[in-house]
């Protein structure tokens, strides 16, 4: 890579080179030309070269714009030169790290442990305050199992149990819910009584 | 209005780094090597594109006079 970037830079030196010359070429004969023509049009031959560069204008100035001309575009030199700033900046800081290993221990080891302490609150956080079932596998194959004895519909869950006969899944009376997971009222661990998981 | 001469060519390369022109060197009649210059099948089509727009333009504001001297 940079043995290529070598190459590139020497080749636009020369074609760069060239082009300065054959602009340049190019200007002396519009001037000589100018030169003829004002001779012919009559004038002094003692002015006509300073006519003739009068006619072409600020010399300097075409020069400048003209070299301009040939380079990228604004918004590409804009672009390049951004770049360019950036790995400058990018490189600077690697090799000043090189030359203070301490400095850059301690740097390192404050971002691991602001890094770790920061995953570590948002896991704790995530485990006791947000998920209401930590750990649990496929929890939303959950399911809430309730009874109720249809024939008594205020007795509730309690009123069931009074009665003599126990029932089973299969009877018309007993019911099958599936509960809200996320839920703190069907949460398995604070209403173990109530709730089983299958 | 007067426009120096020089001021041609950044207006020349420029057409040139875009591919509309191509210039080569060729002697005058009185012998003398000079830059000529040339437009290419994109300079023309370029210079199509900026005929027909100019002419939109000068149309436009030819409607416009003429409103207001009606």
């Amino acid at each position: 890579m940079p043995m290529a970037g070598w190459i590139d830079r020497l080749r636009e030196a020369i074609t760069r080179e060239k082009r300065e010359a054959d602009f340049e070429r190019e200007l002396k004969a519009h001037l000589e030309e100018e030169a003829d023509e004002q001779r012919d049009a009559g004038v002094a031959p003692e002015d006509v070269r300073d006519a003739a560069r009068r006619a072409l204008g600020n010399v300097p100035l075409i020069r400048e714009d003209t070299r301009s001309a040939w380079d990228a575009t604004g918004l590409e030199t804009v672009a390049r030169e951004l770049f360019k700033g950036v790995r400058q900046d990018v490189v600077y800081g690697l090799r000043s790290l090189r030359k203070q290993p301490a400095f850059t221990a301690a740097a390192v080891l404050a971002l691991a442990l602001g890094v770790g302490a920061a995953t570590t609150i948002t896991s704790v956080i995530e485990g006791v305050l947000l998920d209401p079932y930590p750990m649990y596998r496929d929890v939303n194959r959950l399911v809430n199992v309730q009874l109720w004895d249809l024939s008594k519909p205020n007795a509730g869950f309690r009123g069931f149990f009074s009665g003599a006969r126990v029932p089973r899944l299969s009877d018309r009376g007993a019911q099958l819910r599936r509960r809200d997971r996320r839920t703190r009222r069907g949460h398995p661990l604070h209403d173990r009584r109530r709730h089983r998981t299958l | 209005l007067q426009i120096d001469h020089g001021s041609l060519y950044p207006a020349l390369h420029r057409m040139v780094r875009k591919g509309w022109l191509t210039g080569d060197w060729q002697d005058t009649r009185k012998g003398r090597p000079m830059k000529f210059y040339r437009l290419t099948p994109a300079g023309r089509r370029q210079l199509e594109a900026e005929r027909s727009n100019w002419e939109q333009v000068c149309r436009a504001i030819g409607l416009v006079l003429k409103g207001a001297q009606g």
